[in-house]
């Protein structure tokens, strides 16, 4: 059972200059505000992370906890108050092809473009991949999600999970070195988000980029994390950094047991906020 | 499986269609009934003698080249309209004062019926084709505009997100990704701008329309009633609405089938 580690404690921990390698992904004492109604609103405050090459991220916490900013951030939509964050070392100065993103919205997809048109559109404006190159790729992308057969559908004709399945393989066909989710799933019904959590755990391999898949849902980041961030809400800070361990997609009895941990933790907080 | 949803759907159609043929055969029998009965031309010319001025018009040719002079001039002014309002869209969505500067002018102009500006249109550049471009951009202008800018704002923020992580900006993202985003309410501001276009070109026609000895439609329509050839005035309003809606099933209905309805975006 892997050990809590409290966001106070973590915070007063100075960053070691122990490796000689930038992680893959490292948020550096990040606080984002934004103005809303007059009044600015600070969303997360310093938060930091190191997420090493291959993790898959889950980060969770309720509504308002900033979670979906701090994953803004990373994407390069946001810029942070004060703190930075790096890729491979590399500052994050606005969106990149290095990193890609999956939204919650059902409506990323181009509804002016097939299944195919999407996938192979993203190839030729960020990879730069000439159209031959760009149509078989996309087609083996699509191949991967189960999606081949749907190719030259338009997207307004697909099911909900079909259209997440379509942005996830538009997202793995980039090549990113870090893929961002922001709650991918939770616009689908419950049979189908239990089905999509499978979906990409059985597409993620050890060649597969790193993750930071943000939720809501603790069943969630328990089955797809191979590491938790909790995050508190008003304004956002780590609460707790939970390792599942290497593999990740945490089962039976264990599973339980994580989650429940992590429910501890959310209502340890005070009670005033919950899932 | 297929088969009988389309089936079903062709029979609605044609029952539509004849629902609609019935329709406009009640009204002429009673257009053609009723000027019998009251036996006077002047006033009103039976349903067969305005469609004999028609076809007589048709053979000589005369009602075609009326037409052609009206649709070039449209054309024209449509495309200069259509030019300057995408250039006002783009500024008022990509700084505030370009905003500001649409919403003033369209709050203020857009009431003003284009009509209406044709005297100031004759001062400014005598009787002949500039006037009519004039009324005609003015009449487009502001209801594209404003229905362009209404489709660029409305671009979901996601559209926008998926666009620059795309490595997409400025020109490259409004052109890719906003332009065909905002395409159902560009489609509409086209069709509503063309309509205005046209029922201005010719109420500009009616009052002065001659430009070097031809005119349009309108000033067809102006010629004939000054000598009272009554029949041949009502074939003149009937072109004019017979290429309204040419234009809408002909240009606008193919296109939307083709884009906004093929995509699932229509509103």
């Amino acid at each position: 059972m892997p050990a809590a580690q409290p966001a106070a404690v973590q915070a007063t921990i100075p960053e070691a200059p122990t490796a000689d390698e930038p992680p893959l992904l490292h948020v550096q004492w990040v606080t984002l505000r934004h103005r809303s109604g007059g009044r600015t609103v600070t969303a997360v405050e310093e938060i930091h992370l190191r997420v090493a090459r291959g993790e898959r991220l889950a980060l969770v916490g309720p509504s308002g906890c900033g979670k979906s900013s701090l994953l803004g951030a990373i994407a390069g939509f946001l810029t942070p108050e004060s703190g930075r964050i790096t890729i491979a070392g590399h500052p994050v100065l606005g969106p990149g092809p290095d990193r890609a993103v999956v939204f919650q919205e059902l409506d990323q997809l181009l509804p002016w473009k097939t299944v195919r048109e999407n996938v192979s559109f993203a190839l030729r404006t960020a990879r730069g991949l000439g159209s031959r190159e760009a149509h078989a790729a996309a087609e083996s992308a699509l191949a991967r999600v189960r999606l081949l057969d749907r190719a030259d559908a338009y997207p307004h004709t697909l099911s909900g999970g079909m259209k997440q399945r379509v942005a996830i393989a538009r997202c793995l066909a980039l090549r990113p070195a870090l893929v961002l989710m922001d709650e991918p799933f939770a616009s689908l019904d419950a049979l189908s988000r239990r089905r999509m959590q499978d979906e990409l755990l059985a597409l993620w391999d050890d060649a597969s980029p790193t993750l930071v898949f943000v939720t809501h849902a603790i069943d969630e980041a328990v089955r797809i994390g191979t590491r938790i961030v909790l995050l508190s809400p008003h304004p956002g800070r780590v609460r707790a950094d939970l390792p599942v361990g290497r593999e990740g997609r945490a089962e039976g009895p264990e599973a339980a047991a994580l989650s429940r941990r992590v429910h501890e933790l959310l209502h340890s907080d005070g009670g005033d906020w919950c899932i | 499986m297929h088969l009988i949803p389309t089936d079903l759907d062709a029979r609605a159609r044609w029952a539509g269609r004849l629902r609609r043929g019935a329709v406009l055969a009640v009204i002429l029998g009673a257009w053609e009934g009723y000027a019998r009965w009251l036996a006077s031309p002047l006033v009103l010319p039976a349903a067969s003698a305005v469609a004999r001025a028609l076809v007589r018009e048709m053979i000589s040719g005369e009602i075609l080249a009326r037409v052609a002079v009206s649709l070039e001039v449209l054309v024209v002014g449509f495309g200069i309209g259509a030019a300057l309002a995408a250039l006002l869209a783009t500024l008022a969505s990509t700084t505030r004062l370009g905003a500001d500067v649409l919403t003033l002018l369209t709050a203020t102009m857009n009431p003003l019926p284009a009509i209406a500006l044709l005297p100031v249109a004759l001062l400014w550049f005598g009787i002949g084709t500039p006037s009519l471009l004039f009324v005609i951009v003015h009449a487009v202008l502001w209801p594209m505009a404003l229905s362009a800018h209404a489709g660029f704002s409305a671009v979901s923020p996601t559209l926008r997100r998926v666009g620059r992580s795309l490595g997409l900006r400025g020109p490259g993202l409004a052109v890719r990704i906003l332009l065909p985003a905002a395409f159902p309410q560009v489609l509409s501001g086209l069709r509503v701008g063309w309509a205005f276009a046209w029922r201005t070109l010719i109420a500009a026609e009616l009052v002065f329309g001659v430009s070097s000895g031809s005119g349009g439609l309108g000033w067809f329509i102006y010629e004939k009633k000054n000598q009272l050839d009554m029949p041949e005035v009502f074939a003149g309003l009937l072109a004019v609405v017979v290429i309204g809606l040419g234009v809408e099933s002909g240009v606008f209905a193919p296109l939307e089938a083709r884009t906004v309805r093929r995509w699932g975006m229509a509103a």
